[in-house]
């Protein structure tokens, strides 16, 4: 049933896509003309024009190199930043579950206290804290540990690059906040499946393994949706450490033409496009694998 | 005489400032079907959940297999692998279908070669007349299905006791006997088995031994036919009659 319903909406989607496709090839050479016409028209202007949306308009197609770098930026950032922070909010929050219990020997104990004042501690100062400070913090800390290393500035530069530095923050900054919204994926988790489990004699780690961390994972996929969307938008504060994102494009061209509220105008634009765009899919992966998706959310 | 399957002796639990469980004396002898009855409130899923370590008993001993359960050194997952449990929820794991529940804990616990574990499993799922629903999922099952599921999944362990707590409460009545008669038919192969239970018929029926608790201990216990025929206590005779009341 749930098959033929499926391959139903496939059709749909498929038909649907093969229409506008068909559409697209047969309009090409006009579209493509006025798609022509329509830049030059704007790149022939010697002087930014007078008219809001005329300005916005003309800076976004001088300036698309930039903008477009900047897009790909911000996009490279939330992708890559959500998908290590997803790996290590893994082993954060098995650090952040582990109670010393009775039957465990001594060492155990100390070992899981410790992980678990270390995950906590972590997630405390990490959600505690602006995550520009945290960029700032991190791209000094990177900067000096290398230069000690004998390194000179522009191979630190080369190596820990403005890029790279975001991307560490943007990660471990994700990484605490995944690592709650697995917790909550866990704690979420009727008690019943982790009794069944031990009461058959499977180890707390086997239990967490094969039943209780899938179908926390699974129904964090919304939550975890989200953080990408945050990312996003957060990771904008990392062009106070010179990441060539979509901020940092928007504030140079801001700053080649003189015309802020025109350009800032443009990238409120294509953040939403971005977050729109993304909110769609999401939705589509929730519905998919039949857990509910939230719209776009709010910041971190 | 043979050792019993298990022995507890003088065990206690609290919860807090709550004394649940307030020196509870039980043996059950391998292939005996004990019956616990009482009322709500009165301790018995704690202490069958302390029989399996879901909760830790605060003293006492619980001997099982020569070991005594309450040493912290036991290995409890090599211990538990031997006590099936049934609840009362069902608790089948969400993310697997039917023949996946139990063919996990024999192939992650006992490391039985997965075609093995295959094997055993529709064998259980068959002797409990699931054999049409290997493949299924197990949240479109009936509640009977889930809990005759739940009875194979811990077959597959092949325990030496099997504890079941409650396991119809959470049915219709009219699916009650499909479980129920599951267990018999448990019992008559000679499982030993300890049921938490308020089908009064059923414990009657197939019972060896009816135990009765009240209050965090067991005030008394005996044969089926002398525990409902003639109680030795006012509060015994008070449940049962209070009890067979309500269910008519
Ligand atoms: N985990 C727990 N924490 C606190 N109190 C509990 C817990 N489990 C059971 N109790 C309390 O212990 C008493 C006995 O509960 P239980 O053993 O479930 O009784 P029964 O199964 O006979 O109905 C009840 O008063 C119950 O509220
Ligand atoms: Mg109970």
């Amino acid at each position: 049933m749930a098959e033929k319903r499926f391959t139903r909406r496939l059709s749909y989607t498929t038909g649907g896509l093969l229409l506008i496709l068909i559409a697209l090839v047969i309009a090409w050479p006009s579209l493509n003309d006025f798609i022509n016409n329509f830049i030059n028209k704007y790149e022939e202007l010697d002087t930014n024009p007078q008219g809001f949306i005329d300005s916005m308009i003309y800076m976004t197609i001088k300036c698309r190199n930039i903008m477009f770098t900047g897009v790909w930026t911000t996009v490279k950032l939330a992708l890559a930043g959500t998908a290590i922070a997803f790996i290590l909010a893994i082993f954060m929050v098995f650090m952040r579950i582990q109670e010393p219990d009775r039957r465990d020997n001594l060492l155990i104990k100390i070992i899981k206290f410790a992980v678990n004042r270390f995950a906590r501690f972590y997630i405390f100062i990490i959600r505690g804290t602006p995550m520009m400070v945290q960029a700032l913090i991190f791209y000094y800390f990177g900067f000096n540990l290398f230069k000690r290393t004998g390194l000179t500035v522009s191979e630190i530069n080369n190596i820990w690059s403005f890029f790279i530095s975001g991307l560490f923050t943007v990660s471990l900054n994700s990484t605490a906040y995944l690592a709650e919204v697995l917790r909550g994926g866990i704690l979420a988790i009727d008690k019943g499946q982790s009794e069944a489990a031990r009461s058959l004699g499977m180890t707390n780690w086997q239990t967490m393994r094969k039943v209780v961390f899938p179908q926390a994972v699974k129904n964090s996929i919304p939550a975890i949706g989200n953080e990408f969307i945050i990312n996003i938008k957060d990771s904008s504060v990392l062009s106070v450490i010179g990441v060539m994102d979509l901020m940092y494009a928007t504030k140079s061209v801001g700053g080649i033409y003189y015309r802020s509220l025109e350009i800032y105008c443009v990238a409120a634009l294509l953040y939403l496009i971005l977050t729109y765009l993304s909110s769609l899919l999401l939705k589509y992966l929730s519905s998919r694998l039949d857990v509910k998706a939230q719209g776009i959310p709010s910041s971190n | 005489m043979t050792e019993p399957v298990i022995k507890i002796s003088k065990l206690e639990k609290s919860f807090g400032n709550l004394k649940v469980l307030k020196g509870v004396d039980l043996e059950i002898d391998k292939g005996e079907v004990v019956c616990i009855i009482g009322a709500s409130g009165s301790g018995k899923s704690t202490l069958l959940r302390c029989i399996n370590l879901l909760e830790e008993a605060d003293s006492g001993e619980i001997l099982f297999d020569g070991q005594n359960l309450m040493d912290l050194r036991v290995n409890i997952n090599a211990l538990r692998q031997k006590i099936g449990m049934v609840f009362q929820s069902f608790n089948l794991f969400n993310n697997k279908n039917v023949l996946d529940n139990c063919t996990l804990a024999p192939v992650t616990v006992r490391k039985i070669d997965l075609n093995a574990a295959r094997e055993t499993a529709i064998k259980h799922l068959k002797a409990v007349g699931l054999g049409d629903f290997i493949h299924a999922d197990v949240n479109r099952l009936s509640g009977g299905q889930k809990q005759r599921v739940a009875i194979a999944r811990a077959l597959c362990m092949e325990p030496e006791l099997m504890l079941f707590d409650e396991p119809t409460s959470a049915l219709d009545p009219e699916i009650v006997g499909e479980v129920l008669d599951v267990m018999k038919n448990l019992a008559a192969q000679g499982m030993t088995m300890t049921v938490v239970t308020h089908e009064m018929a059923f414990a009657r029926e197939v019972s060896d031994r009816v135990v009765f608790m009240d209050g965090g201990v067991i005030l008394e216990q005996g044969s089926p036919a002398k525990v409902f025929g003639s109680p030795e206590h006012a509060r015994t005779r008070e449940f049962l009659s209070r009890y067979l009341d309500d269910k008519k």
